[in-house]
């Protein structure tokens, strides 16, 4: 009687828990559209746009994060404005070519002097440029291979003369990536031999109102020279071909006129960063939920640069500040369209940044400095430069922050 | 003789001590679930709906049997009732569906196991006892949003769902006294808590603004006390007063009291006459002083009552027929509104009991039509519940 009893207790428990483990479906998803105020919560989210004009407490530009021989672009421009008295040109020099080649197949070691050279052929990378430009011409100039970081766009202006240019090369309409060759005739270069058998050119772009990006060594995108040559082969001479990719490559361009005080730069040639040090009020640091955040930049005068260049401008955290070697964050891959924004050179206009990731960082993170840095994208290959307002000047940055104050949830 | 040593002896009570312990977890498992569930668009306002801690049998009597119903946690005195242990367990599922406006919703559906106890008779004692657990009101909802809110002078459009899982529960600790055949006396604690998980979360159709979601989770406590009597004072008429007073419930989020509303004193009345063996009325009045927490609220709060009545046909010892049917009828007002219009519900009910395993294992199922109407809503539910009794 006992044990009937206690089975059918325990059945009963089990029926009880299959009921817990299987009747807890429900459904409760309703709208809400046209039941509020009545049958809502009493909570109500208020979101709040405030743009912070006094939230940067300090700002500094440092430069020389590229120089113009580390960057990946090399940047050839003419401004018309001035008929060819401003602009940028490239300079590249090739290590020496060798006196003697191989004569055999790769497994002969036997080697033949160089006797003569047929051809010269030089490539150059595009790999950048405006793309309205029509007409534009890339004049190549026989230089020096002595010519060396410390050279100057005035001082190698004497250089680029037309007893120097070796070949006109087009670049076709709308073409902002791909490779030019030219061929030279293999007395292009008289120097050659009391040179050590090395090769410098120089670069430059005829054409009023456009540039040239050139790929450069860093930029894993070099010019290319190639010599063919003929090597003596027991008395025959057979034809070989040697290459060579520069051991050094930059650009220089006219002299623009030093940065205000009251200004900041980002960008040009060195690149310059500006840093930007933040104070959030209390009521968004400490308890708020931020939505957007927008970066706002007021240049101080229009954008330098080549004519119908571009800059890139990007925002990025600090993982510590430390000033000018201050390591920058990363930034994820949903920002970076949003936290980059492209400027014309010539504008004025108020350059927008989306800084939202940043800001929830600092809100969530109080180590986190609450400081970013403004760089170009990339740094050093172009002469654009953009000047903004000190954080404290009349056009200092400004901070667009919309953001949710606490939702006091639980109210009845 | 044999059944005497067996109820004595050391095996059973250990058995007996694994049932209780056994119904205990039943009753936690309960308390654990019914905190996901939702009964009605009312419970968006205010403290939420208020739970009927009804049993079963005295649902499918439109209520009119929870004054005087040991196995519903009002009138603690009903407690002197029970004889040995006796665990109870109540489960609900509810089809729910509302218009408010224009907007007309249906296919709600939701389960809760809303009551549960564990009582009976201390030793030999006139005494008994009973620990319950009743749902004492109820904040569930789901709720979504679609607008458009101006923002750095563009509107925007935007998503928004709004979520509360959880609500207040009735734990009672009753005792009950048997002072002869015709009388009996209670009197219990109750420890309010409960416990809600809210959620606002919020879509921008623009994905420059970032989404919001906010998470937390919101406690309620309170305290209470109540007593009650049940007299018989003729053989086949039985009464049931009770009375309940609640204090301020204290609603606290991430540490902070966020609100204090008054709880309600509540007056109950049953009336129990049985005509003939076979037929069975019950009747049972309630007032509740939910109207004190009118200025603790954004949304208006009303005192309330609340009469049920209904027929019991049958049953094991009517000798007429094993399985009871019954029929129920409750009308009631509800407390909170969000306009000066106080809703109110009205209940049609049926059921039927059965008893299994010589006394030993009952059920109870109970089908009910609500109406519900006023404040700007309309809404009708089906609602079934059973609960099963087990008395080792």
């Amino acid at each position: 009687m006992e044990a009937r009893r206690t089975k059918y207790g325990l059945t009963l428990v089990a029926v009880l828990g299959a009921g817990l483990a299987l009747g807890c479906g429900e459904d409760l998803l309703a709208p809400a559209t046209g039941t509020c105020p009545g049958f809502c919560p009493p909570e109500q989210l208020e979101v709040v746009d405030s743009i912070l004009l006094d939230v940067i407490t300090s700002d500094s530009t440092f430069t020389g994060y590229v120089l113009p021989w580390e960057a990946t672009a090399l940047q050839t421009y003419r401004d018309s404005s001035d008929a060819g008295d401003a602009g940028s040109r490239a300079v590249i020099t090739f290590p020496a070519f060798s006196d003697s080649l191989r004569v055999g197949g790769s497994s002969d070691t036997t080697r033949g002097p160089v006797v003569g050279t047929d051809s010269i052929a030089v490539r150059l990378q595009v790999s950048g440029g405006n793309v309205d430009a029509t007409g534009r011409e890339l004049l190549l100039y026989r230089i020096s291979p002595d010519v060396d970081t410390a050279a100057t766009y005035g001082d190698l202006d004497l250089v680029f003369a037309d007893s120097a240019l070796l070949a006109t090369v087009p670049v076709p309409d709308s073409v902002t990536s791909d490779s030019l060759r030219v061929t030279l005739d293999g007395s292009a270069f008289p120097g050659f031999e009391q040179d050590g058998n090395r090769i410098g050119i120089g670069v430059a772009l005829r054409n009023p109102t456009g540039y040239v990006q050139l790929g450069s060594v860093e930029g894993g995108a070099p010019a290319i020279i190639t010599r063919y040559v003929r090597v003596d082969s027991a008395g025959t001479a057979v034809p070989r071909v040697e290459g060579r990719i520069p051991d050094f490559d930059t650009f220089v361009g006219t002299a623009i006129a030093a940065a205000p005080a009251t200004s900041r730069v980002v960008g040009g040639v060195p690149a310059a960063r500006t840093l930007l040090r933040f104070a959030l009020p209390g009521r968004i640091a400490d308890s708020s939920e931020v939505l957007r955040a927008t970066l706002l930049l007021l240049p101080s005068e229009p954008v330098l640069g080549a004519p119908n260049d571009s800059l890139a401008v990007i925002a990025q955290g600090l993982a510590t500040d430390v000033g000018a070697k201050s390591p920058l964050v990363g930034v994820p891959a949903d920002s970076v369209s949003l936290r980059i924004a492209f400027v014309g050179v010539g504008s004025t206009d108020t350059v927008r940044l989306d800084v939202t990731d940043l800001v929830i960082r600092w809100t969530n993170d109080s180590t986190a400095p609450r400081a970013l840095a403004l760089r170009a994208i990339p740094e050093g290959s172009s002469f654009a430069e953009l000047r903004i307002g000190a954080a404290n000047g009349p056009l200092r940055p400004r901070l667009h922050v919309t953001f949710v104050p606490p939702l006091p949830l639980g109210e009845r | 003789m044999r059944r005497g040593r067996a109820r004595t002896g050391p095996a059973s009570r250990a058995l007996s001590a694994l049932r209780i312990v056994a119904g205990g977890l039943v009753l936690l498992g309960t308390a654990a679930v019914d905190v996901a569930a939702q009964s009605s668009v009312y419970g968006v306002p205010g403290l939420g709906h208020p739970g009927r801690a009804s049993s079963a049998r005295a649902r499918a009597l439109g209520g009119g049997f929870a004054a005087l119903d040991p196995a519903s946690p009002i009138n603690p005195a009903t407690v002197a009732g029970l004889g040995g242990i006796t665990v109870e367990m109540m489960g609900e599922t509810d089809f729910r569906g509302y218009q408010i406006g224009s907007v007309d919703v249906g296919g709600l559906t939701s389960t809760r196991f809303p009551l549960a106890q564990l009582g009976g008779r201390i030793g030999s004692t006139p005494l008994s006892f009973a620990v319950s657990f009743a749902q004492y009101t109820e904040r569930s909802y789901d709720l979504t949003n679609s607008d458009t809110v101006i923002l750095r002078g563009v509107p925007v459009g935007f998503d928004e769902r709004i979520t509360s899982r959880g609500g207040m529960s009735d734990i009672r600790l009753a005792l009950g006294y048997r002072a002869g055949s015709r009388l009996r006396f209670g009197a219990a604690g109750h420890l309010l808590t409960g416990s809600a998980k809210l959620t606002f979360q919020r879509t921008f159709a623009d994905s420059t603004y970032r989404p919001y979601r906010i998470e937390t989770d919101e406690s309620v406590e309170g305290l209470g006390a109540s007593v009650g009597l049940v007299w018989a004072p003729a053989a086949r008429v039985s009464v049931g007063l009770a009375a309940r007073s609640d204090t301020r419930a204290e609603v606290t989020v991430d540490s902070a009291v966020v609100a204090q509303v008054d709880l309600p004193v509540t007056l109950s009345a049953g009336l129990q006459v049985t005509p003939v063996g076979p037929i069975r009325w019950f009747t049972t009045f309630m007032w509740r002083s939910w109207g004190e927490a009118d200025g603790d609220l954004t949304a208006r709060a009303f005192d309330t009552w609340e009469i049920g009545t209904g027929v019991e046909l049958g049953g094991p010892e009517s000798g007429l027929s094993r399985f009871p049917l019954r029929l129920g009828y409750r009308y009631a007002t509800m407390p909170f509104s969000p306009t000066d219009d106080q809703p109110f519900e009205v209940n049609f009910s049926l059921g039927l009991g059965a008893v299994f395993a010589g006394n030993r294992g009952l059920v109870d199922v109970a089908l009910e039509r609500a109406y519900r109407n006023g404040g700007g809503a309309r809404e009708t539910a089906w609602q079934v519940s059973w609960t099963v009794t087990v008395r080792p």
